[in-house]
């Protein structure tokens, strides 16, 4: 096989109401299954609601930060939530979901600058 | 870092109001600033709204080359489609026309927005 890409993402998608936000998880899986690299998503805008874990499991529907925080124990993938973000939107409250971390937006444009490929999930 | 700077246009398409999203890109355009990227910016669609004085973060559009983002284009159609008068722009963004535009996306490494 050829030299694995190493992808970065930038979530912006709210978890609870874009299937962008959906998309990202599922895109993360599929590169990773495929022998890619992702080394960091990273959690702007509305996306990061996808770092709160929920108090109460509701039937029959998916669990965005737990299935990011399993993805993140399964493969080593860094979730990083921006600070001023989760700020805006009281997210700094409460402990964060297993995995996720809360960084700024500098390592938003490191991990653009280091990896091959920069994807965004918005809409 | 010895390598050479990935170049970097963040394309701001949206209006002003409505959402945070036009804000929040901003932020993204200065924090690539400070990590000397030398970002540029595109303003096309509603977003051109962005460039119009009274709207809520015009200061922080005015001050966009104080923060060492220098390089901002506007769609000239876009601007025209709204009837907008380049000249009552916040800042002296340069005008695009469609096919300057589709060249200035294509010799991007790095694209965000939308």
């Amino acid at each position: 096989m050829s030299q694995p890409l190493r992808i970065a993402l930038l979530v912006e998608a709210s978890p609870h109401s874009r299937q962008a936000a959906a998309s990202a998880l599922r895109f993360a899986r599929a590169a990773l299954a495929a022998g890619q690299r992702v080394p960091r998503v990273f959690f702007f805008g509305d996306g990061v609601l996808a770092a709160r874990p929920r108090a109460t499991r509701i039937a029959d529907e998916p669990d965005p930060a737990a299935q990011w925080s399993a993805l993140a124990a399964e493969s080593g993938v860094e979730l990083v939530v921006c600070v001023a973000a989760a700020q805006r939107r009281g997210l700094d409250a409460a402990p964060l979901a297993e995995g996720f971390r809360i960084g700024g937006l500098g390592q938003l444009i490191e991990a653009a600058l280091d990896a091959d490929r920069l994807l965004t999930f918005a809409d | 870092m010895a390598e050479e700077r990935k170049s970097l246009l963040i394309l701001c398409r949206r209006a002003p109001g409505g959402s945070a999203q036009p804000r929040e890109l901003l932020d993204i355009a200065l924090s690539a600033a400070a990590f000397d990227c030398a970002p540029q910016l595109l303003f096309a669609d509603d977003g051109v709204c962005q460039l119009l004085p009274g709207q809520p973060f015009a200061g922080l559009i005015e001050a966009l080359p104080v923060y060492g983002i220098e390089r901002i284009f506007v769609d000239a159609q876009a601007l025209a489609r709204r009837g907008i008068d380049p000249a009552r722009l916040l800042l002296p963004a340069t005008p695009l026309a469609a096919e300057q535009i589709a060249d200035l996306l294509e010799a991007q490494q790095l694209l965000l927005g939308g």
